[in-house]
């Protein structure tokens, strides 16, 4: 349930959304009495990630992502198949540190031999194909964690 | 007139500050800079003439009567980025959140018809919260006359547009008409429905960021062209597109003399791509080689990398660059590579680019999902684009050539007008294995061994097909050159058609499958 509002604050009107949640569910709780306000602009987009954007040395890249998902932090350590295919040949071992554009395993699409590296550091949590095995795209190859 | 002098100077002050101090401290603390700002860095010191300084808006309604807004909340002009004129108008945030209204769309649509008539570039600088609610339909009227005139100047003059901020709903049609989208990480955001309608309609949760932010636009929709880390590196990259692109359809781009060598003959390029045609290896290494001082300005460099499109400089002249890149998904064509090919194709047609393609391509991206996305529809774009272009087109066959990727990928028999090929390429109308299964089929089945059998088959096919000599012998290869040749052979070329003309019928314009 939420009901809309229009509020008036030096002299520039804004349309508020108030939505009623349950007590179980909040999270908010630094706005007033335990409720979560969406504010809306009527002619603003505000956005609030761009407050504080930390200034790398290095040129943006962008990360690795197939599709935005709600849940992009689960995502950020898997393999994906960028094709489907055959893979070849594992490079890597579980457990086994990696660093970021590692040789991680090989996958046979297309009758090229196409190498797959590691999209991030860290440590090989899950292998989840084996040698010979056929792939579909997208699928998850190996966790790193 | 003194005092009169002094009056003029005061409300260009005023007007100068936008929506005032307290406001464009906000702007700055979240890392953008205002829009006069921006023009300044963007353009050459001192030479920004702004026009329509002093309009206003006339809206009555809803409290706007009380309202001012200083330059309606765009500042709109010309000036010279490295001494060539562009015209430019730049969304001011810090007034009434940059909103378009009537006036702020009728300067736009000023600057946007004195660029066209005067053929100078055209860009945008994006940070709007969309339309003026309070001006009604009549900031809708703005946004259609913007659009229109997008698509009119579309060939024209080059339109580039910046996304520097919001820029949400309706707004975003005008960016994507235009030919090049720029985006700076963590501050552009661009989307139809915002994150809490998608989440209110659909119930998805999704941050501004990952709906419409740079990466998500560079890399997943390919909406956008170009990002960049701060807006500073944005302006960077800018002046670097406009220094390979001419002012308008009529003229070309700016040759820039070089030191290096038209008859440099480059010994590494030999080695980098592998005799073994199942071996992956960076098409970008080729191209540095070939260029001018290793210099290659990649378009759209996160979005469908399975094809590489560039600009770059052979002896001094601008060329567009389309390349497979065997590194990722094999090099194959899918809907994504045609689209940001084709695009990019069209671009360099529109404005006297010339084209030069290199070739390594193993055939479409086979696939369900291909299909049912339409991969027929999206890839005749390609071959449409190369059909289509009437600037000098030159095509080398590094590698692989097969099938209809052959076809679609820069043959003579689309229009190019020299087709040169590496002798390890290997042109046919598929690959060995595929061809000799099909072709000796009975035989290897009939063989006691059919194993050895069809392996033997493969490499008869591989000996007398997979090979450049074939399509050489047609007269579909013009030459056949030495890899270290390869960029004396192309300037060469390039050099022989720089006055190319060709007509084609008149028709009012051609049906692109869209």
């Amino acid at each position: 349930m939420s009901r809309k509002f229009k509020v008036k604050v030096n002299n520039e009107e804004y349309e508020v959304e108030v939505e009623e949640i349950k007590t179980a569910e909040t999270v908010n709780t630094d706005t007033a009495e335990g409720k979560s306000k969406t504010t809306q602009k009527t002619f603003k987009t505000e956005s609030s990630s761009s407050t504080d954007v930390n200034k790398t040395k290095s040129r943006t890249q962008p990360k690795a992502k197939k599709k935005p998902s709600s849940k992009p932090s689960l995502e950020g350590g898997a393999v994906e198949a960028p094709m489907a295919g055959t893979i070849l040949e594992i490079k890597v071992s579980e457990g086994q540190e990696v660093n970021s554009g590692d040789l991680i395993l090989v996958l046979e699409a297309m009758k090229m031999e196409n190498e797959v590296y590691a999209p991030g550091s860290g440590k090989v949590k899950n292998i989840k194909i084996s040698e010979n095995q056929k792939v579909e795209s997208g699928e998850t190859l190996v966790v790193i964690e | 007139m003194k005092d009169k002098i002094q009056e003029l100077e005061k409300k260009r002050e005023k007007i100068s500050k936008g929506g005032g101090e307290k406001r464009i401290e906000k702007q700055h603390k979240k890392n953008k800079l205002t829009a006069r700002e921006r023009i300044d860095k963007l353009f050459d010191d001192g030479s920004f003439n702004e026009i329509g300084m002093f309009v206003e808006h006339h809206s009555q309604d809803l409290g706007m009567d009380e309202k001012e807004l200083p330059a309606d909340g765009v500042i709109t002009g010309q000036g010279t980025i490295d001494k060539r004129t562009v015209y430019v108008y730049a969304q001011d945030f810090t007034t009434m959140g940059g909103s378009l209204g009537e006036m702020h769309a009728k300067k736009i649509c000023k600057v946007m018809d004195l660029a066209k008539k005067s053929g100078a570039p055209f860009i945008a600088l994006l940070d709007s919260g969309g339309a003026r609610i309070q001006e009604g339909v009549n900031s809708l009227k703005g946004y259609g006359e913007i659009f229109r005139r997008n698509t009119e100047n579309s060939g024209v003059i080059p339109q580039i547009s910046v996304i520097l901020g919001p820029c949400a709903g309706g707004a975003v049609y005008s960016p994507a008409i235009t030919d090049f989208i720029f985006m700076v990480d963590h501050t552009s955001k661009m989307f139809i429905t915002g994150p809490q309608v998608v989440k209110s309609v659909t119930g998805e949760e999704v941050s501004a960021e990952d709906l419409g932010g740079g990466s998500t636009h560079n890399q997943v929709s390919g909406v956008a062209h170009f990002l960049a880390d701060n807006e500073e590196h944005s302006f960077e990259q800018i002046k670097k597109l406009i220094s390979f692109i001419p002012n308008n359809n009529l003229e070309g781009a700016p040759v820039i003399e070089t030191d290096d060598s038209p008859e440099r003959i480059e010994e590494e390029l030999k080695d980098i791509v592998p005799v073994n045609p199942n071996k992956a290896y960076d098409i970008r290494d080729v191209i540095e080689r070939i260029v001018d001082d290793k210099d290659f300005f990649e378009v759209h460099k996160y979005f469908a990398k399975n094809i590489v499109v560039g600009f770059a400089r052979l002896n001094g002249r601008s060329v567009g660059i389309i390349a497979n890149q065997p590194n990722f998904k094999a090099g194959t064509l899918d809907i994504d590579a045609s689209d940001k090919a084709a695009r990019f194709i069209r671009f360099c047609d529109s404005f006297n680019i010339p084209i030069l393609s290199l070739t390594d391509v193993p055939g479409y991206l086979p696939g369900v999902e291909q299909e049912y996305g339409g991969v027929i529809r999206h890839g005749a774009k390609l071959l449409y684009a190369y059909s289509e272009a009437t600037v000098p087109m030159i095509n080398v066959i590094l590698r692989k050539a097969y099938g209809g990727a052959y076809i679609a990928m820069s043959s003579g028999h689309l229009g190019a007008d020299y087709v040169f090929a590496w002798p390890n390429a290997e042109i046919a109308v598929m690959g060995p294995q595929g061809a000799a299964n099909i072709i000796f089929r009975k035989e290897i089945k009939k063989a006691d061994d059919s194993g050895k059998k069809r392996q033997e088959k493969i490499e008869e096919y591989r000996e007398n097909f997979a090979n450049p000599y074939r399509a050489a012998a047609e007269g579909y290869v013009d030459d056949i050159i030495d890899p270290r040749h390869t960029r004396p052979r192309i300037i060469m070329a390039l050099e022989s058609i720089i006055n190319k003309k060709e007509d084609r019928p008149n028709r009012k314009h051609g049906n692109i499958p869209l």
